[in-house]
């Protein structure tokens, strides 16, 4: 990241690199600031919202590229509402390796510069549950083309300010979509219709790595179709549409994992509603949105295909991925460890089949005879199928294990870094960062981390359940 | 530690005219300029990572 900004290795081990990542000196020639924006928070209006903890430093233009540097945890601004603007070395960890993991897996995101301790102790209630306690103060800087979100539309849309709307979206599209041409209401169609593409884009994304954002609120959602907001995020350990880390959403699990495609176009209704004002015309938006539920349910079985290893289109696919979708759920089986184990299948020895997954079963006593018949069903299946390929067990193995990872964060792992962090050790930061800086390669010395989650992380804080506390 | 330093947002978007860092309600604006807080520990400050 120190690179794209235009900085040496020699830049950040100075004094003033330090004390301006960490918001104690302000650069000549800048002025931070904190946006004000809205949002649909669990599906209602929420009104005013804004940056209540991160405050955005400058922007740096480089290569040709425009970045904004934003630091999170650096204190209260007027949008902080009833918060201190700080933020814990528990959240900014999380923050900060989940990010960079994002982006080595190839997923759209945000990135992080750096992770700094402030020296304070922050109180925080971490389950909200009146159990307060002091915590290590933190301060992660991170880098964005744009930090601009689609609630930072909604509140002028709300509050029917046209004019500073359409402020913000011709100075959007100047500056981050001008190949879309000079603003105007056909400008502003094909803006939405890039959004709408974006974030499906990376939703689905999310969905092959199984990634959940965890909330999903509209002000959570970048204008740029990037991975924003580490919160309470989680991954998949067993493979579960109606999985959710956020302890805040565990009544009606609407961030769970098999619904993010449908909040994502929610969010995109929202976003709509907001530029109406400027395009004053239904069809064009509802088509673009209409586009978006076509177009999920190809890019949803294409990125199926692509997990299983199949490059040519036919008829069955989509049964025998919905036949997949539903034994993965007979009983819990390790998302990550089952797709990239299954790479090794010999399509001419589907009766093996069962021997290459079955590490990815939690409880191997709970796979019953009929769950055995069924994965051997689905195997022949899935042989039949592969024999109407051309290309060899090697070849799509290479395939495979370039879309399914090997390594992901885990949210044990995290927790781990965490746990040392607080004592004072913070050796395991580094190794998981390196680790997760190749997600898709072998790295036969780190397969301690290709494992599934140990019994001791499935009910722990979390581990298994995340607060938005930060 | 030299950056070619733009400052877009805040030059081409409207700014809310109040600079108190009090929690309010802001209006035709799309930013409030705010401070970072220096913590009390400033020696303390220390990188755990970069990139």
């Amino acid at each position: 990241m120190l690179k794209n900004l235009g900085l040496t290795e020699a830049d950040s081990k100075t004094t003033d690199f330090l004390n301006v990542l960490t918001g104690n000196t302000v650069m000549e020639n800048t002025k931070p600031y904190a946006m004000c924006y809205g949002g649909h928070q669990f599906g209602n209006w929420a009104g005013q919202l804004g940056d209540g903890r991160a405050i955005n430093l400058f922007e740096v233009e480089n290569d040709q590229k425009q970045w904004t540097v934003q630091l999170k945890g650096a204190g209260a601004t007027p949008y902080s509402r009833t918060a201190d603007g700080l933020a814990v070395l528990r959240s900014s960890i999380r923050e900060y390796l989940c990010s960079e993991a994002m982006h080595h897996l190839g997923i759209p995101t945000t990135r992080a510069l750096s992770l700094a301790l402030t020296g304070d102790e922050v109180m925080r209630d971490v389950l909200y549950n009146g159990n307060a306690e002091y915590e290590k103060g933190a301060v992660v800087s991170r880098i964005s083309p744009s930090f601009v979100r689609f609630g930072s539309f909604e509140i002028f849309a709300s509050r029917q300010d046209t004019a500073t709307l359409k402020t913000l979206v011709d100075y959007t599209i100047n500056h981050h979509f001008p190949h879309l041409g000079t603003p105007s209401k056909a400008v502003y169609i094909a803006f939405f219709n890039e959004v709408v593409q974006r974030t499906l884009s990376m939703i689905i994304d999310w969905q092959r790595v199984g990634f959940v954002h965890g909330v999903m609120n509209t002000d959570n959602m970048s204008i740029l179709g990037l991975t924003i907001d580490y919160g309470p995020y989680g991954w998949l350990e067993g493979f579960e549409e109606g999985w959710t880390p956020n302890t805040t959403d565990m009544q009606h699990k609407r961030y769970r994992y098999g619904n993010q495609p449908n909040i994502g176009l929610w969010n995109l209704y929202q976003l709509a509603n907001a530029l109406y004002p400027l395009v004053e015309e239904v069809e064009p938006l509802e088509a673009a949105l209409n586009q978006y539920r076509a177009d999920f349910e190809l890019g949803s079985i294409q990125m199926m295909r692509n997990k299983i290893g199949l490059k040519t289109e036919k008829q069955q696919d989509k049964s025998l991925i919905k036949d997949l979708e539903t034994l993965l759920q007979l009983t819990e089986t390790d998302m990550t460890i089952f797709f990239r184990n299954l790479a090794a299948f010999k399509k001419d020895n589907p009766n093996e089949g069962l021997e290459w997954i079955k590490e990815a079963f939690y409880s191997p006593t709970e796979v019953t005879d009929t769950i055995k018949q069924q994965w051997k069903d689905w195997f022949q299946h899935y042989a039949t199928r592969l024999q109407l390929e051309t290309v060899s067990d090697s070849e799509r193995k290479k395939a495979m294990n370039a879309v399914n990872p090997k390594y992901v964060l885990r949210n044990y792992m995290a927790q781990l870094a965490i746990d040392d962090a607080d004592k004072g050790d913070y050796a395991l930061i580094d190794e998981l960062y390196q680790l997760l800086k190749k997600p898709y390669a072998e790295q036969p010395e780190n397969e301690k981390w290709f494992a599934k989650r140990p019994e001791w992380a499935r009910h722990k804080v979390g581990c298994s359940m995340l607060s938005c506390s930060s | 530690m030299k950056l070619n330093i733009k400052n877009t947002f805040i030059e081409e978007l409207p700014a809310d005219p109040v600079l108190d860092n009090n929690r309010r309600q802001v209006k035709e604006a799309c930013f409030s300029y705010v401070t970072p807080k220096k913590q009390r520990n400033q020696s303390f400050y220390t990188f755990l990572m970069k990139c």
